[in-house]
Formats: structure tokens, sequence, C-alpha cells
């Protein structure tokens, strides 16, 4: 294994019933990487997700991080859920969900000074270190996020993994939020779940589509008038019609990806 | 007020209080988490499933001469298996477990009548499961109570991390390695201890009722769990012991009193939440 590929997915195939969601789904990713995964409703980008958190098994192949099954490194994993699934009327203030990443499975009782300082240092680093006794019920949908994203830094992990983190939040929100995990990325391997793909490409280096198979693109500034009718303003476009090979993104561009049905983003 | 005067003199009023004190404490800690996840009709198909081992203990009691098998040893043993498969259920087939639910509330409750018919003066036992006879504990049963809030208030000290974690967002605590699956059917079990307790004060049937009331009210007042918890206990020994007081002098079934009282106080709550909200959007 190449140890500079921190996530490998490989021939990997996965169903919830008889209908396969993922099939034969191959890529890496490269530590330090910024990655979106995108795609349309329905095409797999939150199950892949959650592969990738181990939180499902594949029925075929394989998910390697750190070069081991997810399940054997989640501590080193943060994960930042969609906001819709936490209940925003749950009574704890914004610290008691900090604190939750710091959960332990051995360790009873209330959590130690360590911890708490491990607390406030990553609502520190999402700017929300004088909301902390603020009641979780009453943040903005913005602060909600960035709270859930303290929450998995808390644990000190080495990848952020996020479901739609700009999901129902306005423009300045959103541009808030990836200025925060732009910062982020400077320490953290980042890989995020979204639909909005005209905008997530201004902000990652690379992006997974995902719909039912895998290609992986880098994202270079491209103008068309196709991208145009569908997004308004300056945008940045994926070159979907040069393909990375699966491994390494970096190198010389391949031939264009035939069977990718997708040309020009416009989902 | 009668009931204070006389409490002195009778032993029956003082179990009564001393009953009433301990199941508050489960009633306010357990009922918080009750109403946080959202699970009150667990709770009452706990209760009602309670019924088909208070039926069997009373027969094999009378009946058969078995004296240790009180109700509430049966109640008790009934609501932990009742727990155990409502648990199982809902931790491995979600979609069906309103079928599991409504299975457990309606067999147990089939039990509990089948047994208590084929007991002699059955009657009176049934309105007693059904609608609580709190001046009717003995000592015996005290001790039993004051066991199971031992039980969970050390169990919620020791936890109360984790069950707030699998509460807020179970997936973070499998991911963080948390046993989700033992630590729900803990906290189930540890419900169906509370359901029991409470079903001594108020019957079976409004069990949900007192279990939901006194933490949802302290939910219109605090946004915090253990707050949440402290609040819930206090009220629900003022709802307790209030509705014992009220109903004593002109012989009204307490634990019918205790809910009024309790549902009255909610209502006044939310009633005053909501004109205060309109005053003050009003005004701003």
């Amino acid at each position: 294994m190449d140890r500079s590929h921190l996530i490998e997915v490989n021939g990997l195939s996965f169903a919830y019933n008889s209908e396969l969601v993922l099939k034969d789904v191959t890529f890496s990713i490269n530590a330090g990487d910024m990655v979106a995964l995108v795609g349309p409703n329905g095409g797999g980008k939150t199950t892949l997700l959650r592969l990738l958190l181990g939180l499902l098994r594949p029925r075929q192949g394989t998910v390697r991080i750190f070069g081991k099954p997810p399940a054997e490194v989640s501590p080193r994993l943060g994960y930042v859920p969609q906001r819709a699934v936490v209940d925003p009327d749950f009574p704890v203030n914004v610290l008691d969900v900090v604190l939750m990443g710091r959960i332990e499975r051995r360790r009873c009782g209330p959590y130690g000074r360590q911890n708490r300082q491990q607390a406030l240092t990553a609502l520190e680093q999402v700017g929300l270190a004088e909301l902390r006794a603020r009641p979780f019920s009453e943040l903005s949908g913005g602060e909600r996020q960035r709270t859930l994203i303290a929450q998995a830094l808390c644990s000190q992990p080495e990848i952020l993994l996020l479901d739609e983190p700009t999901a129902n939040v306005d423009f300045k929100v959103e541009q808030m939020i990836y200025d925060l995990l732009k910062e982020l990325n400077k320490e953290l391997t980042i890989v995020l779940v979204s639909h909005n793909m005209g905008i997530v490409t201004k902000h990652v280096r690379h992006v997974v589509c995902v719909n039912r198979t895998t290609c992986i693109h880098p994202t270079s500034a491209l103008t068309g008038e196709l991208i145009s009718e569908v997004y308004s303003g300056e945008m940045v476009m994926v070159r979907h019609d040069v393909h990375c090979p699966a491994t390494d993104h970096d190198g010389p561009h391949p031939p264009p990806c035939e069977e990718h049905p997708n040309v020009g983003g416009g989902w | 007020m009668q009931f204070f005067e006389e409490l002195g003199n009778y032993t029956f009023l003082q179990h009564a209080v001393l009953a009433s004190l301990l199941a508050s404490i489960a009633c306010g800690v357990m009922g918080s988490y009750v109403v946080v996840r959202r699970i009150s009709y667990i709770a009452g198909a706990i209760a009602h499933c309670v019924l088909g081992g208070m039926g069997m203990a009373r027969y094999l009691q009378v009946v058969h001469g078995m004296e240790f098998f009180t109700p509430l040893v049966g109640a008790t043993l009934a609501a932990i298996i009742a727990a155990f498969i409502i648990g199982l259920a809902t931790l491995y087939a979600r979609q069906r477990s309103d079928t599991v639910l409504s299975v457990v509330w309606a067999l147990g409750m089939a039990i509990g009548i089948t047994f208590i018919t084929r007991t002699p003066g059955y009657y009176q036992d049934l309105m007693s499961y059904l609608f609580g006879d709190i001046l009717m504990v003995g000592r015996g049963d005290l001790w039993l109570i004051a066991g199971l809030d031992l039980v969970i208030v050390i169990a919620t000290l020791l936890f109360y991390n984790k069950f707030l974690v699998i509460s807020f967002n179970e997936e973070l605590a499998r991911l963080r390695g948390i046993k989700v699956g033992f630590y729900n059917l803990l906290l189930l079990e540890l419900i169906a201890l509370t359901v029991v307790l409470l079903v001594q004060v108020v019957g079976l049937v409004m069990v949900i009722a007192l279990l939901a009331l006194p933490a949802a009210t302290a939910a219109q007042v605090t946004k915090n769990l253990w707050k949440m918890m402290l609040l819930a206990i206090i009220l629900s020994v003022l709802f307790t012991i209030g509705g014992l007081a009220i109903s004593y002098e002109p012989e009204l079934p307490a634990g019918a009193t205790v809910i009024e009282l309790a549902g009255l106080v909610y209502l006044v709550i939310i009633l005053a939440k909501w004109l205060w909200s309109r005053r003050a959007a009003k005004e701003s």
C-alpha cells in the first residue's frame, strides 16, 4: 500500500435489499486532500460516506482507512452528521454537545477537566467559544452546524467526514462553513457529501461523482455555455471529460471517461 | 388539612407519602429520558403488560399459597421481560416495532385478566392494579421500591453521559465504540422498573401521564437534561403528595387526583408561556 493513500476503496458493492446502491466502486483519497462526494439524490453519496465510516458493511470489496477496516480506526475519524438527524429541541447546551465527541467506552461518570479543555479548544476553532453555555435549541442553523463540527473536532480526528454540511443554510453561512473547512484542511483530510455540485467544486480539490458507481475528477477552472445556463455567475467547473486514474489524481490526465453519463455537472 | 393532621397517626398514610417520595425520584429521572427520546408509547406498552405479571402473582399467592409472590414482584418480572422484548424488537426490526408494542401491550393485559378472573376477590384487585391503591402500600413494598430506586439512581450517575450520547446521536456513539444496543436496552429496563414503581402510585392506566407530565413541565422551563431531571423530581413530589392530600378528605381516588393535578399544572404552564411569548412579540 502506498502510504499517502489515506482512504482506499476497492471493488466496493453495497445493497440495502436486493438492488445494488453502489456497484464496483474503486477510488482512493490522499492524505491532506479535500474531497466532495457529489451526485444526484439517491445516487448513493450518503451510503458511501457511511461505508467509509464503518457504519455499514460492504457486500463486496473493501474499504481501508490507514490500511485497516474503518471499524478499527473509527476513533481517528470525525463524523459530522446531517443536521436534520439531530433533534433541535434536545435539552443540552453547546458545550454538552461538543463534549459528546469525547465519549469513551471505558469511562463512566463525568468528563474530566482535560476533556472540557479539549471541547473549549474545538469551540474556539469553529468560533463559538462565547456561545458555550447557550442551549442547543436556541442556535441558528449555521451555529448548530458549527457546533456539530466542533463535536467531531473534539475527538481530535485525522479525517473529517461531513454529510451535507451546508444543507438548508443561507449563502453567507455556507461561505463561512467552507472557509472554516479550508482552514481545518491545513491539518486534516476532509471528505464531504454535497448534492450541490456547482458550489462545492469552488471549495474542494477533488470530487468523487457518485451515481451507483464513481468517477473521481480534479476540480479545475472551466467556463462553458452549458454551465452558465445551469448555474448563473462565476463558476468553477469539473472536468468531466478528463479522468484521473483511481489512485493518482495529480498525474497526467488519461483519456475521457466514456461511461460517465453526466458531462457538464448539471446535477 | 385533614391529611396532614392525620399523617402522624396512621402508618398507611406515612407509607403512602414515603412511596410517593421514592417513586418521584425514579419518575423525574427516567421520565426525562422518556420525554426527550419521545418514547412514552413504549412506557405505555410496558405499563399495560405489567398487568400480566401482577395477575399471575396474585393468582399464585391466593390459590397456591406462594406468599412471597406479591403483585409487585410479578409486576417487576413482567416489566423486565416486556422491556427486553420491546428493546430487541426496536433494535432489530425498526419498521415493525409498533406492532410488537401493541402485541406486548395487549397480550400482557390478556394474561393478567385471565389469571385475575381465576382468583377469588378479583374485582377489587383488578381495580387497584388499573387505577392504583397507594394507601395499601406495605412495608415490604417500600423496601422493594427503595431498592429499585437505588438501582435507577446509581445507573444514571454512572452512565449519564452514555445515555446522553445515544439519545442525541446514536451513530456518534457507535463510532466512538459505545455498545449502543446494550445501553439502549439498559435504559429501557430502567424505564420499566420506574413504570413498576409508578403503578403502585397511580395504577397502570395512568402511568404514562405521571411519567411524562413532570418531565414535560420541567422541559418548558429548563434546557438542560440534568436540571430537567431535578425539576421533574420536585414536581413529581408536589403532584403525588399534593394529589394524596387533596383526595384524602373528600375520599376521591388518589391516583386520579394526582394525574389531574399534574395535567392542570402542565396546561397552565403551557398557557402562561404562550401568553408570555405573545406579549413579548407585541412589545418588540
